[in-house]
């Protein structure tokens, strides 16, 4: 609802496009800047440290966002639609517990994987039907979900890591295209490009955005709310999953205390992208970007070796200063 | 309404049979997070000597090592249902002094295991000396990398018991003029992030001689960044814990060398305790502190060592 309103007043030439184009190109915007606000902050590391713009740190910045960046375009379905999951961490250990040990029976890595993928499409789902059918709120529904998974993931891997996971599980999380480029990242990219069409040219996309803008105006038009929000959690679900098996592959081991924190750095990297937090109004891209942004910011400040106690102060304020750059850009 | 009057009697119905544990031969182990490997052990040597003696022990414990609010709650909670005692591992040496000494009080015994409070009031404390552990280590870095070199230092949390660990190693390496150390990374024992810190340091110093890793997440996740740069073998690393998924790490070489702590002891000694405070014995050392022990491929195949490891068929 407030979604025109607030995009119309930027620029009258932008105004006068038709606005369904307009929409397109703001969200491009919104992506864009923060992808300029990005390339300042690649420009004074680079300044500050030798070893920061290099092709391999580069690269390993997008190694290291994968995982974070994987499960907030799961949040970011969320958001859009208006809700929230706090249970994406738990999810992450737990489908992970799930499928080591599956493959510690088996030493089946089709089914490993397999297993993981389900396992946290059927979180998810749980998710889902618990805020669509017993109308709990989607803030204690996934709270609680939070401890429910942690607690199997203990319970499953009775407290101890998995270990000995194949050279061929590891390629998932280690393995390099040409030799230059994660595998990871490429499966990231592969994920956002999927969201962004899913977002963008599907119904079911466009009813994400509705009813995130409007819920009651959503129902009244007839769109399925509740198959829409069990489809945004089971899509979070399955991309908790996805992460959980790149992470087991880049550390070789299955950690059940794993993911924990991963349920704020994902709605962080959704905030710093600029999704409202109210729902209807964000971009998957800005997204992507904002979760690259804040593993820059680590990597960065360990790269020109800040102190770890002066990292948390400098974090937390260029992380203020990025969207308040944002904002400024969109008043005017 | 006559539905939630029926719940309403079923939850006081489960309240009150949760409230008091029976003939109060319970002991109750609480550790510092419910989510280390490392707590196991201890609960496998207590849980062996409450065999012997006769009690069942019972695990509880916060999620998180960072909640020591929810451990002090704990500690009051369990103590309004009088167990047979309770062996607490304390997440902060001031925070739970409070705690301890109105359970103690109340005649419930509490015993501290691996990490104690600064108060006389516990019967007895067998910890391990986290700050020599660490020292320890640094001492043996510098062995490795024959007193020359610049290491990385990464530690658990910042202002826990654990962080003794951290400060031990950079003591240590003060000593020899031909090393440094980069200021001390906290990774909240996760081996994700500890992976990508390693990552971060080795690529801003090219130099890096050795790691230091305060726990078994945190050496994992540095192993796998020190083998992502291809200096596997290379750059030296020193860690705490022999925990499973470290063993063939060490095996290989990636790991140098590992300080290891004793839980299983810490856990059958403590009941030990307990049980003569309920019988009214006489206990002989109040303060027990087990000292580290520094496995190295020279001494990995002795029974003390293997003693020590913390492979799953203990459990």
């Amino acid at each position: 609802m407030n979604m025109n309103e607030k995009k119309n007043l930027p620029s009258d030439k932008a105004a006068r496009e038709k606005p369904k184009r307009f929409l397109r190109r703001a969200m491009q915007n919104q992506a864009f800047s923060m992808f300029l606000i990005l390339i300042l902050m690649w420009i004074v590391l680079a300044f500050l440290s030798p070893y920061f713009f290099t092709v391999s740190n580069i690269f390993e910045i997008t190694l290291q966002t994968a995982v974070i960046a994987i499960i907030a375009a799961g949040e970011t379905f969320i958001m859009l639609e208006g809700g929230i999951d706090l249970s994406v961490g738990s999810i992450f250990a737990c489908s992970a517990v799930l499928g080591g040990l599956v493959f510690q029976a088996t030493q089946n890595l089709f089914l490993t994987i397999a297993v993981t993928l389900v396992a946290g499409l059927v979180f998810g789902l749980a998710n889902g039907l618990l805020i669509t059918g017993l109308k709990v709120p989607p803030f204690i529904a996934t709270l609680g979900m939070m401890g429910i998974a942690r607690g199997f993931a203990l319970i499953f891997s009775r407290g101890i890591p998995i270990f000995g996971l194949p050279a061929t599980y590891m390629w998932i999380g280690q393995g390099k295209l040409f030799n230059v480029i994660p595998i990871p990242t490429l499966i990231m990219l592969l994920v956002f490009i999927l969201a962004y069409l899913v977002l963008t040219y599907t119904r079911f996309g466009r009813f994400v955005y509705a009813i995130g803008s409007n819920n009651e105006a959503a129902r009244l038009s007839g769109i399925k709310v509740s198959q829409i929000t069990i489809g945004v959690y089971a899509i979070c679900g399955l991309l908790c999953g996805i992460a959980s098996t790149i992470e087991a592959g880049r550390l070789g081991t299955v950690q059940p205390a794993g993911g924990n924190g991963y349920e704020l750095l994902s709605i962080g990297a959704v905030v710093i992208g600029g999704t409202s937090t109210f729902g209807g109004e964000g971009s998957i891209i800005a997204t992507l970007i904002g979760a690259v942004i804040v593993t820059t910011i680590r990597n960065g400040l360990n790269i020109i070796g800040v102190n770890a106690f002066w990292q948390q102060v400098v974090n937390g304020m260029i992380i203020i200063g990025a969207v308040a750059i944002d904002q400024i850009r969109r008043r005017k | 309404m006559r539905k939630n009057r029926f719940f309403v009697a079923l939850l006081l119905l489960m309240v009150m049979g949760g409230s008091a544990f029976a003939q109060s031969k319970t002991i109750v182990f609480i550790p510092k997070s419910t989510s280390a490997t490392f707590y196991l052990f201890l609960v496998k040597g207590a849980k062996d000597r409450a065999k012997e003696l006769g009690y069942t022990i019972d695990y509880q414990g916060p999620a998180n090592e960072a909640d020591i609010n929810q451990q002090v709650d704990l500690v009051r909670n369990i103590t309004a249902k009088k167990p047979a005692g309770i062996l607490l591992a304390a997440l902060d040496s001031k925070a739970l002094i409070p705690a301890v000494e109105s359970a103690i009080k109340a005649g419930v015994p509490v015993v501290m295991v691996d990490s104690g409070v600064d108060s006389d009031a516990p019967y007895g404390s067998i910890t391990c000396d986290n700050y020599k552990g660490g020292y320890d280590a640094g001492v043996q870095m510098a062995k490795l990398l024959n007193g020359k070199g610049l290491v990385a230092n990464l530690g658990i949390q910042a202002g826990s018991v654990s962080a003794q660990r951290s400060m031990g190693f950079n003591d240590a390496i003060a000593k020899y003029p031909g090393m440094k150390v980069l200021p001390v990374q906290w990774t909240n024992a996760d081996a994700a992030l500890s992976m990508n810190i390693a990552t971060d340091l080795l690529t801003g110093n090219p130099t890096l001689a050795g790691f230091f890793a305060a726990c078994a997440p945190t050496a994992e996740g540095i192993a796998q960044a020190v083998k992502g740069k291809g200096l596997d073998k290379k750059v030296k690393i020193v860690t705490f814990d022999p925990s499973p998924e470290l063993l063939p790490l060490f095996e290989s070489g990636t790991i140098n060398a590992i300080i290891a702590q004793d839980p299983y002891q810490m856990g059958y000694e403590g009941v030990g305790i307990i049980d003569k405070v309920v019988k009214g014995q006489k206990i002989d050392k109040k303060k027990i502190e087990l000292p580290p022990v520094l496995i190295t491929p020279e001494n990995y195949h002795t029974p003390e060592v293997q003693k020590l490891l913390q492979t799953p068929d203990k459990f």
